[in-house]
């Protein structure tokens, strides 16, 4: 694997640092710009209930800009963030649905000499966190997108390569959740530390130099595999669950080790076997050992329907959803969520799109996991969840980002600039998909900072 | 102004319309009143103790009422001052912080408060029913906002600015787009 020459890096990251800036600050000036008399009154109803002193509320940068980052799910984030000296757990059911790890190490960060969380306060760190998260996840991306485009069965060049991975991460910056990722959501941890455990996943493979198509893994990469990736896959799935589909990748490298000719038992157990062991222990200890020691057997419902000492059948947190937003098969196929289907349904379309490029079209086999992944998310999204979240909550994917990047650079290569209006299907689809993003995501920071739907 | 921003306006415009439906912890109906609604006049249902909102000399009023915690009950508001004639959006807002139904939102016209029969304004009450029992026990009850909004073409008119707004950020993103992406992405792929 070639490392990527560093006056290039240093500019390229220069030029992502500036995009960020510039895309951020005109967001904030957005939500500044924003009428102030929110579509949902409840964010002052909201304040008056946890501020010590409710007059901080009419202060100016509060009713002009911080006030409106508690829309939607922020005003459950805020809440555990706050706390209470008389309770460390959430005080109702349906909070558990609400990432604790990211509440807590914004909790940690934001806590005074005296103990006390002041809301203003756990605003401030959890905006200024989420922002630092969500930059950092654009920047590990540009390493990730070099190191996956640059060994294997991959064979670009040093310049399409760093082309590729700078458009990834200005890609991942204007990506179509950015408004929400203004405020106080969980979703740029998850992201962040997605690609670094993907980071870390890459770098531990070793391709052979003959150009075949298989993989294996060196000793020495062990802690990076079975350490470092597991670390990153399992915080990521524990702050989002949805990240359990990372997961797949253990699966996916199970699969290759017993398949290949080596066969290394040695290898199959220490690295994908107790990597995905530590992390389904994780969840399994998240999702139903911790919440049925908390609520069972006294509560009903969830807690009636044990399959194994611990075991539910439903988690707490499926229950949840299915009890609180109505989260389940076919659930959300009414036609008054058309408007929503409608909303989703570029981001759900790019992001099949890539998975077939990247299978089809140009398959680039040490891919295919990142496809099985992405598939499986935008399916279940389609079928069990409420569709327009597919904008938010794909943050943690890549596959679709590498699509429109690598479009762009093959067009722009062959084409070069004078015949760039010569489209094929795919670039079409690329610049349907962009344009809809450059008008999309203003309007979302002004939806959200209006607290006014799609959420 | 392009076909891409009209489509984009009529998005919008049924876009409010399901918004203004339900959102996640914000209940809402919009109501015509019909100019011979005193005709249908019925219920009773005043009582000294219910909370009122007046629309007096304004488009839109907003006031925080209080209701028990861990209960289940009815709960009616008067509505003054709504014109015949006219349409309107009646808006309940709660924090999701505390996890509470609200249900059945309706609204009736009842026999004018004696003396007032010739009064030029209907008397109006906003009903519905909440449900509080999974809340636990706070003094003095949880707060719910209740607005009363004039409607134009079916839309709020609190929300005119917004719609100004979206509209004026969309057209000069629309008229913009090819540049924003020439600076923010064809700059890096041709250096």
């Amino acid at each position: 694997m070639e490392s990527p020459p560093c006056r290039t890096v240093k500019w390229s990251l220069l030029r992502i640092t500036g995009i960020f800036l510039v895309v951020r600050t005109l967001q904030y000036l957005l939500i500044f710009l924003t009428p102030s008399n929110q579509f949902d009154t409840s964010t002052q109803l909201l304040l008056d209930e946890l501020l010590t002193n409710s007059q901080d509320q009419y202060k100016f940068w509060n009713r002009n800009i911080w006030n409106k980052l508690l829309s939607w799910d922020a005003v459950y984030f805020i809440k555990g963030m706050v706390g209470s000296p008389d309770r460390d757990v959430p005080e109702y059911e349906h909070e558990w649905a609400f990432s604790l790890i990211w509440i807590q190490l914004v909790r940690l960060i934001s806590r005074s000499n005296s103990g006390t969380i002041e809301l203003y306060r756990a605003l401030y760190v959890g905006v200024l966190m989420e922002n630092i998260l969500f930059y950092l996840s654009a920047v590990i991306l540009f390493f990730l997108t070099w190191k996956t485009f640059t060994q294997g069965s991959i064979h670009y060049s040093r310049g399409s390569a760093m082309k590729l991975s700078l458009l990834s991460s200005t890609l991942f910056i204007l990506s179509s959740g950015s408004g929400f990722f203004t405020g106080l959501y969980s979703e740029p941890l998850s992201s962040f530390c997605t690609f670094l455990g993907m980071f870390l996943r890459e770098s531990s493979i070793y391709y052979p130099s003959n150009g075949s198509y298989g993989y294996t893994f060196d000793w020495y990469s062990l802690p990076l595999y079975s350490f470092g990736s597991c670390l990153c896959f399992s915080l990521a799935c524990l702050n989002r669950s949805n990240c359990l589909l990372l997961g797949i990748y253990y699966v996916y490298d199970l699969c290759h080790l017993l398949r290949s000719k080596e066969r290394n038992w040695y290898k199959i157990i220490l690295f994908p076997i107790i990597s995905g062991s530590i992390m389904g222990g994780l969840y399994v200890r998240q999702q139903y050992w911790v919440p049925f020691n908390e609520f069972c057997p006294d509560n009903g419902g969830w807690c009636q329907d044990i399959l194994f000492k611990f075991v539910t059948k439903q988690s707490l947190y499926q229950f949840i959803q299915k009890k609180y937003w109505n989260v389940g098969l076919f659930q959300y196929w009414t036609l008054n969520n058309l408007p929503n289907f409608i909303i989703g349904l570029p981001t759900f379309i790019i992001l099949n799109i890539s998975c077939v490029y990247f299978l089809r079209v140009y398959p680039m086999r040490h891919l295919y996991a990142t496809c099985i992944i992405t598939l499986s998310f935008s399916f279940i999204i389609l079928l069990v969840a409420h569709f327009q979240i597919i904008n938010r909550v794909c943050s943690f994917l890549p596959l679709h980002l590498w699509y429109i990047a690598d479009r762009l650079v093959k067009r722009w290569s062959l084409n070069g600039e004078k015949n760039h209006k010569q489209l094929n299907g795919d670039d079409t689809i690329v610049k349907l998909y962009l344009y809809w993003l450059v008008i999309w995501v203003p309007i979302q920071t002004i939806l959200f900072a209006f607290f006014l739907p799609p959420a | 102004m392009n076909y891409g921003i009209l489509t984009l306006l009529q998005w919008l415009i049924i876009l409010f319309q399901l918004g203004t439906t339900v959102t996640a912890n914000t209940e809402s109906i919009l109501i015509s009143i019909p100019y011979d609604i005193l005709i249908h006049r019925h219920l009773h249902l005043y009582n000294e103790t219910i909370p009122s909102i007046s629309l007096n000399n304004t488009y839109m009023q907003m006031e925080t009422i209080q209701i028990p915690a861990m209960k289940e009950d009815q709960q009616v508001v008067e509505l003054k001052h709504l014109q015949t004639d006219a349409s309107y959006q009646l808006k309940l807002s709660w924090s999701a912080i505390n996890p509470i139904d609200i249900s059945n939102i309706h609204w009736e016209v009842a026999q004018p408060r004696l003396g007032m029969e010739d009064d030029d304004y209907p008397p109006l009450f906003l009903i519905f029913d909440y449900d509080t029992t999974l809340l636990n026990n706070k003094v003095g009850g949880v707060s719910l906002n209740i607005a009363v909004v004039q409607t134009k073409f079916k839309i709020p008119v609190d929300l005119f600015p917004l719609i100004a707004y979206i509209c004026l950020i969309a057209t000069g993103v629309w008229y913009l787009k090819d540049w924003i992406l020439k600076q923010i992405l064809y700059n890096a792929i041709s250096l």
